[in-house]
């Protein structure tokens, strides 16, 4: 993706535009690319448009690097995916100009057309809101400057979105929300998505994306005839995770979990300790224990999430490691690989393929409902 | 019954594997393979562990030296050109090759070691995908060599995935078709066979079942009582390309319609498939094939025109005629055109004429399917004086400038009532800003994930077979010593247009 970035050319963004005028500064843009891109051979210059993607930026005092990742997704993201993007970008109040709440810039990028098609360009506009009230001004103006007829998709990629008027109202425009579980620090930050989710159309998580080529490997344990059923006799699941990867952790136990059918389950106190987590999981007359840990003060590598995985099911033990940023180890009592490679996406891609599918990954509602549920349990609110 | 798989198949991440691939210094895997490989690799669409071994006869310097026969390749033939050298460092490092005969064991020794030490570096566990992209007549050889040297398992393996992809053409009638997949399955299940046809890589070809059944409004106008008639054109401006030899054995029948040209019928004419796995959507195109009305001997003069091109002009050159081409009989009676009338019995097309043609030197290269539509009922503009009725036409161009085209009458503005026609159209480049993928890339893409929608299975290739073997026989039968020509650069003879005008029709110009 970085490859094609230096192909992108920029127009505008300049001086902030009228409110009332951005679609006016967007035909000014179009004239002025036209003249610009004139003496080319494909002279056309080709509006391509699929999607309009909101994307809510962090407020004051956000982590730069957080905005800098962001900044580079939108970038990777359009030039994939042909959009108007609308970036919401909340300011502190005091930094308004005088008499604003909302400030508006347009821009259009424009790339050589991959197919014989001319030049294709893609708008942008960022609404900077001052303070409440500039924010507040955020969903009337999504409805005025989306594309009509085309999806909108929200990116709240930062952190949980708050409970409220302006993420309930944007939510309600919103075909498809993407969202991100890993940056979501907050203690019971999966009950407050679950909850969220009940809310939007369609719901995609990078947080969940990300778990998906170690899913497939997992699966492949129990692929051998007969111990796909061992999941029914479950013994003992054990998931260490990084200490910034506990989300993912919860996540891959409600897979397990719901997956499995296992859906009752009670917290074991541990006495105290903030990092480790222990449940009882009931059926029928049966009942296992499932722990949940973080390895404190891991950074062996640039890795976030699972560490370690073991399973104990119907006499059998099936376990998988990371053994550094790109294998795992599998392990079972038929088979042994020390050094599996685990196929990684880029954020960008993520998203990408989350815009290409509609409707919620059915699979991740019910993982997300029993992760969140192990939440709600004292485990977590001792 | 595995309860962890549930959602897991419609992720599009290949597993960690190695791509055999016989014949890497052919034409093909430098055209088409390589630079598909390549455009993957730069959408990170394979594997994390994954490597390419090629199988040739040829022998480079050294691994250095075939890497940079393959570069050469991607700079003149991938989609994105010239390579970004920082992306083909990272890629070539995983290219390499196996020299030997493809009938001495030695050659499979040497290919299960490279293999072997390749799945140790890179954690692969033993999975494989081989690639046939040599003649047809060493496929045998090479299954039985594999199979000798426990290269391929007919067994299943929850553990390791072994899959082949087989080029075309899948025999030459349709004995030699069930021959070849008797042998392909001493050594391969039917699901680790995939067969590859390139139309069905192409995305307006896949768009066929998007666009009839994503969509509410064209389905229901899909039948005899709306359409009039279809025609599925492939024109070539090329001629035979060097192949003459080849082509006097095998003529554009067997080049073109048998596998191309009904992969494209079926998905135009098929009945919905209850659901879009491998199985549903190949089941329907099999009862489409089995569908097909077989033409009596003593028709197949007045349903099928074949012909041959003379000298002419294509696309501003002088070109020869075939029996001038290098390897070609110069009394050769073999076809470079055909077009055949077809029906379909069943219920939805009835006496509905499907036409067909294909051809050589034809004006341009395009591919096009056209859906003509009855005319309205009562020509209300017609009695004022002043109009006429204009042909609704859906036309789907599959190559090039891939789109689909509505043609309807408008009124002219003015006083008048006077219609014209005028097109409503699609096309890729611009409503998606982004150009398809090639048709390998996504074919290769599907055989390392598994996914055999896009590719033939047997009964397939043998009801294909079984229709145009019987037009094969007859042809054979009738001992032709001429055969009538066209000029190259023109739409074929005048006898193919009789064929079409005995249904009041004409061919389209795309």
């Amino acid at each position: 993706m970085s490859a094609a970035a230096s192909e992108r050319i920029t127009l505008g963004q300049g001086e902030p535009v009228d409110l009332a005028g951005v679609e006016s500064a967007f035909s000014a843009l179009w004239r002025q690319a036209g003249e610009q891109f004139a003496g080319n051979n494909e002279s056309t210059v080709v509006r391509a448009c699929l999607w309009n993607l909101v994307a809510y930026l962090p407020g004051p005092g956000a982590d730069p690097q957080q905005v800098a990742r962001l900044e580079r997704l939108l970038a990777d993201i359009t030039q994939a995916v042909p959009s108007r993007v609308i970036r919401l970008q909340p300011r502190a109040a005091g930094l308004a100009p005088q008499g604003a709440e909302v400030q508006a810039w347009v821009a259009t990028h424009c790339m050589a057309g991959q197919s014989g098609g001319g030049t294709v360009c893609a708008e942008e506009v960022t609404l900077a809101g001052y303070g409440e009230d500039g924010a507040s001004h955020f969903p009337p103006l999504v409805r005025a400057l989306r594309v009509p007829d085309l999806p909108v998709a929200l990116l709240w990629l930062h952190g949980l979105p708050p409970k409220g008027r302006l993420v309930g109202q944007l939510m309600q425009m919103t075909d498809r929300m993407l969202v991100d579980s890993h940056f979501m620090t907050s203690a019971g930050a999966l009950i407050a998505l679950r909850d969220l989710i009940r809310g939007v159309a369609a719901m995609g998580d990078l947080g969940w994306m990300r778990l998906t080529p170690m899913r497939y490997l997992i699966a492949k344990l129990f692929d051998p005839p007969g111990h796909g059923d061992n999941l029914s006799r479950l013994e003992r699941i054990e998931v260490e995770t990084t200490p910034d990867g506990l989300n993912e952790g919860f996540l891959l136990l409600g897979w397990l979990l719901s997956r499995a059918g296992y859906k009752e389950f009670k917290a074991v106190d541990l006495g105290g300790s903030e990092q480790r987590f222990r449940w009882q999981v009931r059926r029928g007359n049966t009942s296992f224990p499932i722990d949940l840990f973080t390895r404190p003060g891991y950074s062996a590598y640039d890795y976030d999430g699972i560490l370690r995985l073991s399973i104990m099911g119907g006499g059998e033990r099936y376990a998988m490691e990371q053994v550094d940023e790109e294998h795992v180890s599998l392990e079972s009592s038929h088979h042994t690989q020390s050094r599996v490679a685990l196929h990684g996406w880029e954020d960008a891609e993520l998203i990408i393929s989350a815009l290409q599918v509609t409707g919620t990954d059915r699979i991740y509602v019910e993982a997300l409902a029993v992760a969140a549920g192990l939440m709600d349990t004292e485990a977590w609110n001792r | 019954m595995n309860p962890l798989r549930e959602g897991l198949l419609k992720e599009r991440i290949p597993e960690a594997q190695v791509l055999v691939i016989f014949g890497i210094s052919g034409d093909l895997t430098k055209r088409k393979l390589m630079p598909a490989l390549y455009t993957l690799a730069r959408e990170r669409l394979l594997p994390a562990a994954f490597a390419v071994v090629g199988v040739s006869r040829t022998d480079w310097e050294s691994t250095e030296a075939f890497r940079e026969d393959m570069r050469q390749a991607c700079n003149r033939f991938a989609r994105r050109r010239p390579v970004d050298e920082a992306l083909w460092a990272s890629f070539a490092k995983n290219l390499h090759y196996v020299s030997g005969e493809f009938d001495q064991a030695e050659c499979y020794g040497k290919l299960k070691s490279a293999l072997e030490t390749l799945d140790k570096e890179l954690g692969i566990p033993g999975n494989r995908l081989y690639y046939f992209a040599t003649p047809p007549s060493t496929f045998p050889l090479i299954v039985d060599r594999l199979k000798d040297c426990k290269l391929v398992s007919r067994a299943y393996e929850p553990w390791t995935r072994t899959r082949v992809i087989v080029e075309k053409p899948f025999g030459r009638d349709l004995e030699s078709a069930r021959e070849l997949n008797r042998r392909l399955k001493l050594a391969f299940r039917e699901p680790q066979i995939y067969r590859i046809d390139h139309y069905l890589g192409k995305e307006t070809v896949q768009n066929m079942l998007a666009f009839r059944f994503g969509n509410g409004i064209f389905e229901p106008l899909w039948n005899e009582r709306h359409v009039e008639h279809v025609q599925i054109t492939a024109a070539e401006s090329v001629g035979v390309e060097g192949r003459g030899g080849y082509f006097e054995e095998a003529g554009i029948l067997r080049d073109m319609v048998q596998n191309h040209l009904f992969q494209v019928l079926c998905l135009t004419t098929m009945e919905p498939p209850v659901a879009l796995d491998s199985d549903s959507v190949r089941d329907e195109k099999v009862k489409l094939l089995r569908s097909l009305r077989p033409i009596a001997p003593e028709r197949i003069d007045a349903s099928v025109v074949r012909a041959q091109y003379a000298a002419g002009h294509v696309l501003g050159q002088s070109v020869p005629g075939y029996r001038q081409e290098p390897g070609v009989d110069p009394g050769s009676v073999r076809e470079t055109y055909v077009a055949l009338r077809l029906y379909i019995d069943n219920w939805r097309w009835g006496n509905v004429p499907i036409f067909l043609r294909t051809a050589k030197r034809m004006p341009k290269k395009v591919t096009t399917i056209s859906i003509k539509f009855r005319d309205a009922p009562h020509l209300l503009f017609r009695s004022n004086g002043h109009g006429n009725s204009v042909a609704n036409i859906l036309t789907i161009r599959v190559q090039p400038d891939e789109g689909i085209a509505l043609h309807f009458g408008s009124k002219i503005p003015g006083p008048t009532m006077d219609l014209a026609p005028v097109n409503m159209e699609f096309r890729y480049g611009t409503s998606f800003g982004r150009e398809p993928p090639e048709a390998y890339e996504r074919l290769i893409l599907d055989a390392m994930l598994g996914e055999s929608t896009l590719f033939i299975r047997d009964d397939e290739t043998e009801a294909s077979w079984g229709f145009i073997s019987r037009i094969l026989e007859t042809w054979q039968g009738q001992k032709r010593r001429d055969i009538p020509l066209y000029p190259a650069g023109t739409w074929g003879p005048p006898e193919s247009d009789d064929l079409i005008a005995d249904t009041g029709a004409a061919w389209s110009q795309p």
